[in-house]
């Protein structure tokens, strides 16, 4: 859990320093065009080394109905078995409500999406966090991650 | 070799000049920068959260009892983590929306609209809030989903969103 840290981070002392927690980046959204009734909502990010991130944007589910999946393309193995990303709330215990995981596929060069825990994200307010597990190798490459957002699945706003 | 004189002008200006110099290590001293940058995002570690979360707490200028503010995540800290800059200013100001909704609906005080208005405008000028709230909360998105929940205010709707489970 250690390697993929160096050279993700442009302060390389730093990450010398704090050699297992390394470098969440770039999430970017994009929007995809709604669907007949469910919208969709893409994010994409860069993710180094053995890390979760808490990323600071406040979202809303204002649906009863609610998926999110993720899908890591980066084609290499980089000694990663899983990504994983949560939504949650903010409560004391901080609950995480809907969670996603995709695991490599060894020798595929892929990854297959799994699920850990409930799809569904309950309406009100949440955040996203994102998870690599512990590396299995000495790799140092970016993965490359997208997961979709998709409010109202059942259609009919409900 | 003259003897230097030093007046009262000179003893205010320095006394001045020594403030704002104690004034600037303080803030520096409180304001955590962030450890970890990569293309235009910044990340906290989990070593500086707790000088981050202080820092917030002294300098959240909406009204709120510091003591009161909720933990980040308790229970899910760990050495591996990174927040990113922005969540705990979020959470203070959530937490300071949810306060002020609590209190007035608790206490049975139908909430004006314009009241609800001038929180929400105050809410929308705290520290990072136009950068990192895209919940989209408007005060007729809220009449809206008022409806659809079968709720009876626009306040009721935004606690039901917003605040269901956030404690300190």
């Amino acid at each position: 859990m250690t390697a993929l840290a160096t050279g993700s981070d442009r302060r390389g002392g730093f990450v010398a320093a704090v050699v297992a927690a390394v470098v969440g980046l770039l999430i970017s959204v994009v929007g995809v065009p709604p669907s007949a009734s469910a919208t969709a909502v893409g994010i994409s990010g860069t993710q180094h080394g053995i890390s979760t991130v808490y990323w600071s944007t406040a979202r809303a589910n204002t649906y009863l109905k609610n998926a999110m999946a993720i899908s890591p393309y980066n084609g290499t193995n980089l000694g990663v078995p899983s990504l994983t990303t949560g939504a949650r709330s903010t409560s004391a215990a901080g609950a995480s409500f809907a969670k996603t995981t995709a695991l490599y596929a060894g020798g595929s060069g892929s990854f297959t999406m799994v699920s850990t825990g409930s799809f569904l994200i309950p309406a009100g307010t949440f955040y996203l966090t994102t998870s690599l597990g512990p590396a299995a190798c000495g790799c140092d490459e970016a993965l490359i991650w997208t997961a979709t957002l998709k409010y109202d699945i059942n259609g009919g706003g409900g | 070799m003259k003897p230097i004189k030093i007046t009262a002008g000179a003893v205010a200006i320095g006394l001045v000049v020594a403030g704002l110099a104690l004034g600037n290590a303080l803030n520096a001293a409180a304001a955590p920068t962030p450890q970890v940058e990569m293309d235009g995002h910044h990340f906290y570690t989990d070593a500086q959260m707790d000088a981050v979360w202080t820092d917030v707490r002294r300098t959240f200028s909406a009204e709120i009892d510091p003591a009161a503010l909720p933990a980040i995540f308790p229970g899910e800290r760990s050495e591996n983590a990174l927040y990113e800059v922005g969540i705990a200013e979020m959470v203070a100001a959530q937490y300071w929306r949810c306060g002020w909704l609590d209190e007035r609906l608790s206490g049975g005080k139908e909430i004006e609209s314009s009241e609800l208005e001038a929180m929400m405008a105050t809410y929308s000028s705290l520290p990072k809030i136009a950068e990192h709230d895209l919940t989209g909360y408007t005060s007729t998105r809220l009449a809206e989903l008022s409806r659809r929940f079968g709720l009876d205010s626009a306040a009721e709707t935004l606690y039901f969103l917003d605040c269901k489970g956030v404690e300190s």
